[in-house]
């Protein structure tokens, strides 16, 4: 990465005012307070809780939407999620914010497949109910009843060390010993390769070996603890009426000076009591406070000055994000009526998921998707949309004959492949929460850092919320 | 008679102190207020779980009108994590500033899914806020 210092940086700043006759700040009557960049869930809750106190606050977002990684894809029937999709019943300050709004929430839609999975593995297709006799299946006993896409988790999470521990016990010394790969972890309970290869195979990152085994508990500790309390005939899970991306379009509307789109970030400058935010637009923008929100990848691009302190400075070099690409498609007939068997597909193929999703408003089938994460999603890094999709078909057309034809694109989504997301979440390496765990809230006197890479108790969305909240509060204090 | 010496003294020393020092009860209830008041904003990072007033419904977690010196997890109508049922504490001025620096380390099988207040001061602003809105 290309260093400026301080001198270089502002004859650059410079130049970027001196092209922009008018600054964006200029006209209105107060300073900006505090400039947030990045406009999904953890910029937006910061952004509301600082105009709540008063503050005057500027989002600004390098997409030509708002929401991050919650994004509900309106070009796909029944209104696909790309993104953030379930909102468990303990999301406290997401549904809190919702409620605020008046943003109308709904019970969960059925995520699963339409019955069964089709297996096809080694090779072989396997019916689901076959599975427990399958040749394929490598555990052993009672074992053998798990499905291959309920290993990883039912495997990580039996006897987890972190159960039963308050949420933010996976940043604690006395579990720091399983900061270790994953691999190491199910190996040492005497899970053989074979079941360790198959669970692998929906891990976000490149490999179950490079996954802190602590990580991978705390999915699924979190995800434990945030069903929450129910009263009687309350769903356990939630979503927006009419798609997720609605709430954070309302908190985008619910600020004063609302959201400016299109507004890529590369320098961030502190000079005495000013923060100078420069846009690849040529655009620049002065706070007397920064709140950096955008994930990690993003912000490898972009440069500080002074520098990060270490070791945030090599922890945002360092660390891995999910990956992850979606191929949404339509499908034109029931190729599973014509040959009888589960329209779904889990395979250790280049495509590994291939389902129909039904999200009509009973149930029915409303479009397709081909779900491949972790080191198979890298080989799309290199593809058109298009080239996606015919890989899609192609494999699919080999492993069952019936789709061969049936399939058309509708669009390819992925974090991964976006440059402004670069990745699906933060995915902690072995040693990276003992390293680096304790300093994702680190900070410059005038930047503060969120989003849910720098959650302590919550992950995902709700991560994002608790994660702006506490960077609301650092430059309330400042302020 | 010693005993009756010591009332008149003490009775005298609580005149002295009422009638001396306005100044000084004033001071005090400005910082009440102003603990109060730096306790409300603090406060924000709770309300989406806990509402304050006597019957407002519970949220993700429980109204906590009345709290203060109650016996921990008997809320009526809330579901609480068995460890606090179990831990047997009194919410009392001590407790709930243990309890707030990082919940976790006091019931560690505690749903409150908030990390902790790490300063002392805004912990005791919090208390102050707390004991009067739930009052």
């Amino acid at each position: 990465m290309v260093k400026l210092n301080r001198r270089e940086a502002l004859v650059l700043l410079g130049g970027a005012v001196g092209a922009i006759p008018q600054p964006l700040y200029a006209g209105r009557e107060r300073p900006l307070d505090v400039i947030v960049v990045g406009a999904g869930l953890a910029g937006l809750h910061a952004a509301m809780l600082l105009e709540e106190l008063g503050l005057n606050v500027q989002v600004i977002e390098g997409r030509e939407r708002v929401g991050g990684r919650v994004y509900t894809l309106k070009m796909v029937p029944g209104a696909v999620e790309a993104g953030g999709e379930v909102i468990g019943s303990a999301y406290a300050r997401m549904l809190d914010t919702a409620r605020r709004l008046n943003v109308g929430l709904q019970p969960l839609r059925p995520l699963g497949p339409p019955g069964d999975w089709m297996y096809h593995l080694g090779g072989e297709a396997i019916v689901g109910s076959d599975w427990v006799a399958s040749r394929q299946n490598p555990l052993s006993g009672d074992d053998r009843k798990i499905r291959p896409e309920q290993l990883l988790q039912t495997l990580m999470y039996r006897d987890a060390p972190l159960r039963g521990h308050s949420l933010d016990a996976w940043l604690t010394p006395e579990f720091a010993q399983w900061d270790i790969p994953a691999t190491d972890y199910l190996q040492e309970r005497g899970y053989n390769d074979a079941t360790i290869k198959l669970a692998g195979t929906v891990v976000h990152t490149d490999t179950l070996a490079k996954t802190s085994a602590l990580h991978e508990m705390r999915r699924y500790h979190v995800s434990d603890m945030s069903l929450g309390n129910l009263a009687a005939g309350e769903s356990a899970a939630m979503q927006i009426q009419g798609g997720n991306s609605r709430l954070p379009e309302a908190m985008a509307a619910s600020l004063k000076n609302g959201v400016q789109l299109g507004k890529a970030v590369y320098g961030i400058t502190t000079s005495g009591e000013r923060v100078t935010v420069q846009c690849t637009d040529a655009t620049t923008y002065q706070a007397r406070f920064a709140v950096i929100s955008i994930p990690l990848p993003r912000l490898r691009d972009v440069l500080f000055e002074p520098g990060l302190p270490e070791p945030l400075a090599s922890a945002v070099q360092e660390i891995d994000y999910g990956l992850s690409i979606q191929v949404h498609m339509s499908v034109r007939e029931p190729y599973w009526e014509k040959d009888g068997l589960p329209p779904a597909m889990w395979t250790d193929t280049g495509v590994e998921r291939l389902t129909p999703l039904n999200r009509g408003p009973k149930g029915e089938v409303t479009s397709m998707i081909a779900f491949i994460n972790g080191a198979e999603a890298r080989r799309f890094n290199f593809m058109t949309d298009r080239q996606c999709f015919e890989y899609v078909e192609a494999v699919a057309a080999q492993i069952r004959p019936s789709m061969r034809g049936q399939l058309d694109l509708l669009t390819v989504q992925s974090c991964s492949r976006d440059p402004f997301g670069a990745g699906d979440w933060v995915y902690w390496q072995p040693g990276q929460v003992r390293k680096y765990g304790q300093h994702m809230r680190d900070r410059l006197p005038h930047v503060t850092f969120c989003g849910e890479h720098t959650a302590i108790m919550q992950r995902g969305m709700e991560g994002a919320f608790e994660s702006g909240e506490r960077a609301a509060m650092e430059i309330y204090d400042r302020a | 008679m010693l005993e009756r010496i010591f009332c008149i003294f003490a009775v005298a020393c609580a005149a002295i102190a009422l009638l001396g020092s306005p100044r000084a009860f004033a001071d005090d209830a400005a910082q009440t207020t102003a603990a109060v008041n730096r306790g409300k904003i603090l406060f924000l990072q709770c309300r989406a779980c806990h509402e304050v007033t006597i019957g407002a419904p519970h949220r993700v977690g429980p109204n906590l009108h009345g709290m203060m010196n109650r016996k921990a997890g008997t809320t009526e109508g809330y579901t609480y994590s068995s460890s606090m049922v179990d831990s047997g504490l009194i919410w009392d001025v001590a407790t709930l500033d243990r309890w707030l620096e990082r919940p976790g380390a006091v019931v560690s099988g505690t749903t409150m899914a908030f990390a902790g207040i790490a300063s002392a001061a805004d912990r005791a602003a919090l208390i102050s806020y707390l004991t009067q809105a739930t009052r």
